[in-house]
């Protein structure tokens, strides 16, 4: 189990869970710091980061384990309401989220943790439960009651040095007051000319001073040394007026809690055992008795002087001396040190480092390779049965797993007495028969030798009670008896709700899937030719007719097969509106600006090719807008606006399209400045500069020449890499318009495909061959007779419909001899019209064909690198159909 | 000067103030077994604490002022006691 | 492996461990059942006839201390042994789920070897 690897199905398994339990924690987080009081979030989130950490405990990833668990603590103390759920403490948990991802890839494809895992846990664990323990200094004890003394003593004293709280243990014996300072300064105080170091140190009569980092250090060159990380600890016994005007104006960052002597007790040490304790332990129990604190003391002091001075009961004994020669002695505490020197415990609880020692004495019976086991499910059953004694219900289990056991174990011969000792608990309506039963069987005795099964009197007084059921016989549920306190029980059932069916599938299924019914689409293409065949070669008009009906069946169904694998295929935009939140978030902290994010329509689904391919260039604009559209909030104020900039995430279905929008209220592009820095760059030259409306300036800045020029960014308002979003954008068959007006804001819209599996081409003939055309690039064809085509130098145009619209002949595109016309053909030329990035241009074709719908393949291998093609379809005779890229080749 | 940085090392003199918190962090990145002298010392500004604290340098040589060197080095030297 | 075979119900709504269990008890000749949640729990409980239960404390909606408490209420299965496994080693969770019906408080994840032998046990089947 411990030796993950590839080939671990239980770790493959594990992988996907994990991510998703990573991913629905960091959604409920950021939900609960938007809203602390989402209960239902804080919940998802303890659940999920609860679930991975035990899923995790079953492999070699003990850092992992360790982180979680952490993060775990915390959320419980969250949950719990202990603590508050600030930023910062958000910040935390999501780097710790992060990590846990990064350490789920590194599983997935090393099935181990990298060698550095245990230190980085270890670091960001300790900043996690520094949180935790520091749950009542800075949140909770400043809105508490100072003054009163019965409120929980910070958690934090613990970690205070021992002989500074034995120093304050004996002031407080002498009844001073001991205050308990936290001090934690705004991170930002520096700039106001603090040096929290300084005000610290003016606390008087500090018996304790402890400083320590609210979060973990990172490395050193990573520190921002202006953004205060430390908290000070800090134990006096001045007056708190005193206390309170020495670090009169860090007020409001400290918070007091007044601490009990018996607040300030540490016990520590080694464990041990022994008859002077005992002795001890009568002794001065009868001194507390008598009142007589002086002679406990004197007690206290002998014992301490021969016993070893590392033990923990000769350390609770110096605390005991001090506290009984207190001035106004606490009584209780008095009482408590002395239980804690005569029994090793304190408080009843918690400091007492003496373990139980488990009774480990051979057996006969309970030895052997599941003895172990055997024994801790016997002691499982003692505390099953439950401590009210006599319990039809917990019986009949009970009953039945010792029954098990014995069956299990092979011990024929205890089955007997196990059924004498059924039929004697229930007859008496106690469990003693079946507890003494168990002691036996534990201790190894033999149960025939058991004290004959008299019921003891003082039991059978609950004889009016009405008599036991049945005595359960074996394990296989039956139905039971009926009557008993089960109606509750019984009307719960109806509750069960059907779950909602999904199945989970790997992608790599799907895509098989989609392929084979590409090929299908394809193949089905090839039932056209072969009618024409039958007509053509075989002369038999009915047969082609037969398979073209046949074809007009096998096309609807493989269309609408299609159709129904595109839906599997379909992801909400959501997959990727999901991270903006965070982003968002952490660039507008990390740049110091307000934004208001919001996110519309993010059910709106499109193809899983697309919703993958779209993350990359909706961060670029996203990021854009932070770093460059939206202003400082002093600015914003300055220019009439609300210190909070909008920041909005659209996605809607249009037609057979997405279109998804980023707007901000930033300060919006200059299309003067545009035009400047465009000419600057040699983009354009002035003329050109000076005929192009705003928005086609606007437009300037996805041209590649532009917008990667580095110095351009600041000045246009937009960043470096528009156009690696234009190309991503324009592969997937969308488009990238962008809307600005200045000092208003800016709007980028994408609108893409739903889908991009199949794609609609018309097949042209030119240039000796046969190519294939995206559908969406062709506005018409149209035929134009030679006449009609003006050469005005050696460009060709034609008029359509009042438009002049320029011809380029695909020939000379593609770089071929222009086919040769015979002299009688009808001088007419085919021309696609097409529209390329909002303007219309004539290809000269040789001659049109059939439009087909083709499963676009990019160009792979030797013809990867080729330009002017966006891909090869598969023809329904075989042939490879190369598509055109029309806008690389104009 | 406050700030002495004589290769390695680094000295803090007199009342060290916030301003040189750059200039310790850029040595600390600098310099690969860096080391501290406080003794000189007389006050240093919260912000050097905390850049002497993540830097975690091999050794520090305590401040001669006896409430300062209480205050500050049990949190100093238990960084580097964790690692 | 064991002539008249076990059968088992897990309670878990971890896929992981869900699988983990599976994995180890089908392997030595337990017949395991799988629910993910409380109330799918005790649905398949009632309508199968299970020899044992495994129910994890920490789930949604309905938490494991419940569903225990709500299965070993129900008159059939009054006497079918229950192993609750969680995740926390505290004596006040595992005090928690005996009280609420189970036989056996486990610590997760629990050692698969451990894990078999207390199937065994605790259904009586013939190692």
């Amino acid at each position: 189990m411990s030796n993950p690897s590839r080939n671990n199905p239980l770790l493959q398994r594990f992988i996907p869970e994990a991510r998703e339990l990573l991913q629905a924690s960091a959604g409920g987080l950021l939900r609960l710091e938007k809203n602390p009081q989402d209960g239902p979030a804080i919940n998802e989130v303890f659940r999920a980061v609860h679930t991975l950490k035990g899923s995790s405990g079953l492999f070699d990833a003990t850092a992992l384990t360790r982180l979680v668990h952490a993060a775990e603590d915390l959320l419980g103390a969250v949950r719990a309401q202990e603590i508050v759920l600030d930023s910062s403490l958000v910040d935390m948990l999501l780097d710790s989220l992060d990590q846990v991802s990064l350490w789920v890839d590194r599983l997935e494809g090393d099935a181990e943790l990298p060698a550095d895992a245990d230190g980085v846990a270890s670091r960001m664990a300790s900043g996690l439960r520094a949180r935790v323990a520091s749950k009542d200094s800075p949140e909770t004890a400043t809105t508490a009651d100072a003054t009163l003394p019965a409120e929980a003593p910070p958690i934090w004293l613990h970690r205070l040095p021992v002989e500074s709280l034995r120093v304050g243990f004996r002031r407080a014996c002498r009844g001073a007051t001991v205050l308990a300072l936290c001090y934690e300064p705004d991170p930002g105080c520096f700039y106001a000319g603090t040096d929290p170091l300084q005000a610290a140190l003016q606390v008087p009569e500090a018996m304790a001073f402890t400083i320590e980092a609210v979060a973990p250090w990172g490395p050193v060159a990573d520190l921002d040394p202006y953004h205060c990380n430390l908290r000070f600890h800090i134990l006096t016994d001045a007056p708190r007026t005193e206390v309170e005007q020495a670090i009169r104006y860090e007020l409001d960052q400290v918070s007091f809690s007044p601490v009990s002597a018996r607040d300030l007790v540490q016990i520590a040490g080694e464990p041990s055992d022994g008859p002077v304790w005992d002795d001890f332990y009568e002794a001065a129990s009868a001194q507390y008795a008598a009142g007589d604190l002086a002679a406990i003391r004197a007690s206290a002091a002998t014992l301490r002087s021969f016993t070893g001075p590392g033990l923990w009961r000769n350390d609770a004994l110096s605390w005991l001396e001090d506290a009984a020669s207190a001035t106004a002695p606490d009584h209780d505490l008095v009482r408590a040190l002395i239980d804690a020197a005569g029994t090793g415990r304190f408080g009843g609880a918690g400091n007492s480092t003496v373990s139980a020692t488990a009774s480990g004495a051979p057996t006969t019976l309970l030895d052997g390779p599941n003895g172990a086991v055997a024994r801790s499910i016997l002691a499982g059953q003692r505390q099953a049965l439950g401590k009210d004694g006599y319990d039809e219900i917990r019986l009949a289990s009970v009953a039945a797993v010792v029954g098990n056991l014995l069956v299990g174990l092979g011990l024929d011969a205890q089955r007997h007495a196990f059924q004498q000792a059924i039929v004697d608990t229930h007859e008496s309506r106690s469990t003693l028969p079946l507890l003494i039963f168990l002691d036996v069987l534990e201790s190894g005795g033999t149960p025939d030798t058991l004290p004959p099964s008299d019921p003891l009197p003082s039991i059978t007084s609950a004889t009016d009670l009405p008599k036991a059921a049945d005595l359960p016989k074996s394990t296989a549920p039956g139905p039971g008896p009926g009557p008993g306190p089960d109606g509750a029980a019984r009307n719960a059932a109806p509750e069960v709700r059907a779950p909602q069916k999904t199945l989970k599938v790997e992608q790599a299924k799907v895509d098989l899937l989609m392929n084979l019914i590409g090929e299908l689409v394809v193949s089905k293409n090839s039932l056209p030719f072969l009618a024409k065949r039958a007509e053509e070669t075989y002369g038999s008009r009915d047969m082609s007719r037969e398979i073209k009906e046949q074809y007009a069946v096998i096309d609807r169904l493989a269309q609408e097969m299609q159709g129904a694998i595109m839906q599997v295929q379909m992801l909400p935009v959501s997959d990727i509106f999901d991270r903006f939140p965070r982003l968002v978030r952490d660039l507008a902290r990390k740049l110091g600006k307000q934004i208001d994010l919001s996110v519309e329509g993010e059910d709106t689904a499109a193809d899983k090719t697309i919703i993958e391919a779209l993350g990359d260039p909706l961060l670029h604009i996203v990021r854009n807008s932070l770093d460059h559209g939206i202003e400082q909030p002093e600015i914003r104020e300055a220019a009439g606006k609300a210190r909070t900039a909008s920041l909005r995430l659209r996605a809607r279905q249009e037609a057979d399209g997405v279109v998804i929008e980023v707007q901000d209220d930033g300060r919006g592009i200059d299309p003067a400045r545009i035009r400047a820095a465009a000419i600057e760059k040699g983009v354009i030259d002035a003329d050109e500069a000076g005929r192009l409306s705003d928005q086609e300036a606007i437009n300037l800045i996805y041209r590649p020449g532009f917008s990667t020029a580095h110095e351009i960014s600041d000045l246009s308002g937009r960043g470096v890499g528009m156009d690696v979003v234009l190309t991503t954008v324009e592969k997937l068959g969308g488009r990238v318009s962008v809307t600005s007006r200045l000092g208003e804001g800016t709007t980028t819209r994408l609108t893409l495909p739903l889908s991009m599996a199949v794609t609609r081409v018309m097949v042209v003939e030119a240039a000796d061959g046969v190519y294939g055309v995206p559908m969406d690039m062709i506005a018409e064809t149209v035929r134009v007779p030679e006449s009609r085509i003006q050469r005005i130098k050696r460009a060709e145009a034609f008029v359509l419909r009042d438009i002049v619209i320029p011809l380029m002949r695909m020939s000379t595109l593609l770089g071929v001899p222009a086919r040769q016309r015979n002299s009688d053909e009808e001088a007419e030329e085919a021309v696609l019209v097409c529209q390329i990035d909002g303007r219309h241009v004539g290809l000269v074709i040789d001659d049109f064909r059939e439009g087909m719908d083709v499963i676009l393949k990019p160009l792979q291998g030797a013809l990867a690198g080729m330009r002017g093609y966006s891909g090869t379809a598969l023809l329904g005779d075989g042939r490879v159909l190369l598509i055109l890229d029309l806008k690389e080749l104009i | 000067m406050p700030l002495r940085i004589a290769r390695t090392t680094v000295h803090f003199e007199g009342h060290c103030s916030v301003e040189e918190a750059l200039d310790l962090q850029a040595f600390f990145g600098r310099v690969k077994v860096p080391k501290v002298v406080l003794t000189q010392c007389a006050g240093l500004h919260t912000a050097l604490l905390q850049v002497l604290a993540a830097a975690r340098p091999a050794s520090i040589a305590p401040p001669s002022d006896p409430t300062l060197a209480q205050a500050i080095m049990p949190f100093l030297s238990g960084i580097g006691a964790d690692r | 492996m064991s002539a008249e075979q076990k059968q088992i119900l897990v309670v878990e709504d971890g896929a992981t461990m869900r699988m983990f269990y599976r994995d180890v008890l089908s392997r030595a000749g337990f017949v395991v059942e799988e629910a993910a949640n409380g109330f799918e729990g005790l649905e398949r409980a009632l309508l199968g006839r299970f020899d044992m239960l495994i129910v994890d404390i920490n789930m949604p909606k309905m938490d494991g201390y419940e569903l225990l408490s709500r299965l070993r209420n129900e008159p059939a299965l009054r006497a079918i042994p229950m192993v609750a496994i969680s995740t926390e080693a505290g004596d006040q969770d595992a005090a928690r789920a005996y009280d609420a019906g189970a036989n056996l408080y486990l610590v997760k994840p629990a050692d698969p070897v451990a894990l078999v032998q207390t199937a065994r046990l605790l259904t009586g089947a013939a190692a």
